[in-house]
């Protein structure tokens, strides 16, 4: 029994090393989109979305890429450190990080470590203290939270900040694409005598 | 002000003849007012000290029919959940204002401070009992926005048994009292509550649900009801049982219609729904509070999700048929108590051990189920020769997920000695995919045709940005934030695990010593 725990642990730990993390992912990201792409650089075996259940907030995907072998998944990881990838959609790259055994939700139990469970009740000595970690608890939830929605906004702000800019190039790019097709230049060419060539 | 001899003897209006006892309540037909549906019953007597008020044991109200002692629920201000209570007495003041007074049940989360470690059943309430503030109210009847099926089942020899069927088909149960003067919860029920005697808040004698179809000739309405009257003397109050079927209503089975109300308007707080498909049921169901003057109850409503106003007074609940096809069998979906409350698990516990967690921890996961099943079995067994199959309804679950979290709160649940686990209400989940995404730039529009075929693959495509682009410039901007993002989540991991790791080591010391 305990063997065959410690083999399904240790079969449980080559798999995370064989798995790449994935966040920064626009909710148009499909298993098969992820497939697809991640199949470019070796072969997927398995492809597995983190939910996220902590805050109603639409906030962008993370997902589990479970890759053929370590080598694979290692190459992935350092390759889009280093370049950025872009998925579904741009200028937002994805990112990406080796995957830890936390953040598979059906991880199996580590051999050889067993979770007590236990009720305190209110005259234990021990209440008061766990009563502190509880609200300390919550307080790191709400600390967390309003630094997550820091970041969102921080996002947003920058999201509207390239909008813009791309707004403006485009209409720049417009305007020369303009100027061309009416025969603004070929005039302007004619009056101070010079050759347009063609490109 | 009121005298207290007039509300307990009912055989008067049980022998009235259904057709005298239209016609009387047609003659007050002339009293309606706004749109809703307004009748009073049996005209019983005039009291009060100007010999202006006149009291009554029965009204109807938008197509439902109370009788005195009947179970309520009520809209008190823009609380989440209705208040349960029941009727002991209604009349009209001479300004025909029309009035109620209600003796209150708790649910068990409004006196959690008074409950030490008492056992619950799932959906059980407290009758109010001794005198004080919490006992009772009047209230406008208004107020009242539909029955509450609420069963005793106190072992108590006043009590006439309740058979198995009506316990499963209540929507609560009690059989203890809330004492609201010293604040204690007894099984032992006084003589009189609110001066009323006390058989009149236990069940009623041979309560039968006959529902015979006699045909009503009506200017407006159709109804099918009887009266049945037991001629048990005593003083004690005939048992009268009137079932009202509309039928605009009919179509909708009355415990779907309690079972949306129990369930209750709450977006912020959806708690249960483990499956997905029984939150989006539940958002169905309970989703139409809608102003009863303006829409017509049996028209098909949209389905517009769960408005997040809560619900004012003088609201009700509305279902439409259509709604209710798509409400699943409770019955079917929802096979065995014990899995239930495991369901509604997955959205209440949240692991908080270490906040650095990303994810779900499987260990304390797995320790709630368990946790959880013992909870349930435990009340099984204790209450197994009372209650059959009691949590079998989604409008349980909210109550079992309010209890497991009221538990969690009051005592503590620790895992491997030094993690105590925080419940929380489950978030509801937005199913549907977003389109946009902060951070994806799209061109509006671009003429010229071959770099717009070029933007669309690039779009489609996942690839790595090319140097020479502005989509790198931007992207190397992203990546910045990202890099800065990754920063401050560290700093702040750091400085909760440290806090986290100083409380825990007190937990050490003390137990060492």
């Amino acid at each position: 029994m305990e063997s065959k725990d410690d083999g399904e642990y240790a079969a449980f730990e080559e798999k995370v090393t064989r798995t790449v993390f994935l966040d920064n992912l626009s909710p148009q990201v499909t298993e098969s989109v992820l497939k697809t792409a991640f199949n470019q650089f070796g072969s997927v075996t398995n492809v597995q979305f983190i939910p996220y259940y902590i805050e109603p907030l639409n906030i962008p995907l993370a997902a589990l890429v479970e890759m053929e072998n370590p080598k694979q998944a290692k190459q992935i990881i350092s390759e889009m450190a280093n370049f950025l990838f872009m998925m579904s959609g741009m200028p937002r790259p994805v990112r990406v990080s080796p995957a830890v055994v936390e953040m598979f939700e059906d991880r199996p139990r580590k051999p050889g470590t067993k979770i007590e469970s236990r009720w305190l009740n209110q005259n234990d000595p021990h209440f008061v203290v766990a009563k502190k970690i509880k609200n300390l608890t919550r307080r790191h939830a709400a600390e967390r939270s309003f630094m997550l929605k820091r970041q969102l906004e921080d996002e947003e702000k920058l999201a509207n900040q390239q909008a813009e800019t791309l707004r403006v190039n485009s209409k720049k790019l417009k305007l020369i694409n303009n100027v061309l097709s009416d025969g603004t230049v070929s005039q302007l060419a004619r009056r101070y005598k010079m050759k347009i060539t063609e490109p | 002000m009121c005298s207290s001899v007039a509300c307990n003897v009912l055989p008067s209006s049980a022998s009235t003849t259904d057709q005298g006892y239209t016609t009387m309540s047609h003659l007050m037909e002339a009293k309606k007012e706004d749109d809703i549906e307004f009748r009073w019953g049996c005209n019983k007597r005039i009291g009060g000290p100007n010999k202006d008020i006149q009291f009554f044991d029965s009204f109807t109200y938008d197509g439902v029919e109370y009788y005195v002692y009947d179970c309520v629920y009520m809209w008190r201000g823009n609380e989440a959940e209705p208040d349960i209570g029941k009727l002991v007495k209604m009349w009209e003041t001479a300004s025909h204002k029309k009035r109620v007074n209600i003796v209150w049940f708790f649910r068990p989360i409004e006196v959690r401070n008074w409950l030490e470690d008492v056992e619950l059943l799932e959906n059980e309430i407290f009758l109010a009992s001794g005198e004080g503030k919490g006992l009772l109210n009047h209230n406008p009847l208004e107020a009242i926005c539909g029955k509450c099926n609420v069963v005793c089942i106190s072992k108590d020899k006043r009590n006439p048994l309740a058979s198995g069927e009506d316990i499963r088909m209540a929507d609560y149960v009690f059989y203890r009292t809330f004492d609201v003067t010293n604040c204690r919860l007894s099984e032992r029920f006084p003589d009189r509550i609110a001066g009323k005697e006390v058989e009149n808040f236990f069940n009623r004698r041979k309560y039968q649900k006959l529902i015979t179809q006699t045909e009503v000739k009506e200017n407006f309405k159709e109804r099918a009801g009887k009266i049945i009257s037991s001629s048990k003397a005593e003083g004690v109050a005939a048992a009268t049982t009137v079932r009202d079927v509309d039928p605009k209503r009919s179509s909708i089975p009355e415990k779907e219609r309690k079972i949306a109300v129990a369930s209750s308007p709450n977006t912020m707080i959806r708690k249960t729904g483990g499956s997905i498909e029984g939150t989006e049921a539940r958002k169905i169901s309970c989703d139409q509070w809608v102003d009863r003057g303006k829409v017509d109850r049996s028209e098909d409503h949209s389905s517009a999700g769960v408005s997040d106003v809560r619900p004012p007074k003088k609201r009700k609940l509305q279902s439409s048929p259509d709604d209710n096809a798509k409400f699943p069998d409770p019955a079917q979906k929802l096979p065995d108590p014990k899995g239930h409350l495991l369901d509604a698990k997955d959205s209440v516990f949240e692991k908080r051990g270490l906040p650095k967690g990303v994810s779900f921890g499987e260990t304390t996961g797995k320790v709630l189920d368990k946790r959880a099943s013992e909870l349930v079995q435990k009340k099984s067994v204790k209450t197994e020769s009372q209650i059959v199959e009691v949590t079998q309804r989604p409008a349980t679950s909210r109550d079992a997920a309010e209890f497991a979290l009221s538990k969690l709160n009051k005592i503590c649940l620790m895992l491997g000695g030094v993690r105590p686990v925080v419940g929380r209400k489950g978030t509801p989940r937005n199913p549907g995919k977003l389109s946009k995404f902060v951070g994806h730039l799209v061109i509006e529009k671009n003429r010229n045709q071959r770099q717009r075929e070029e933007v669309k693959n690039a779009v489609s495509t996942s690839h790595y940005s090319q140097a020479n682009t502005i989509e790198y410039e931007m992207a190397t901007e992203w990546r910045a934030l990202q890099e800065k993002s990754n920063l401050w989540w560290d700093a702040l991991n750091e400085k909760q695990a440290e806090e986290i790791i100083t409380l825990r080591r007190q937990l050490k010391i003390r137990r060492n010593a």
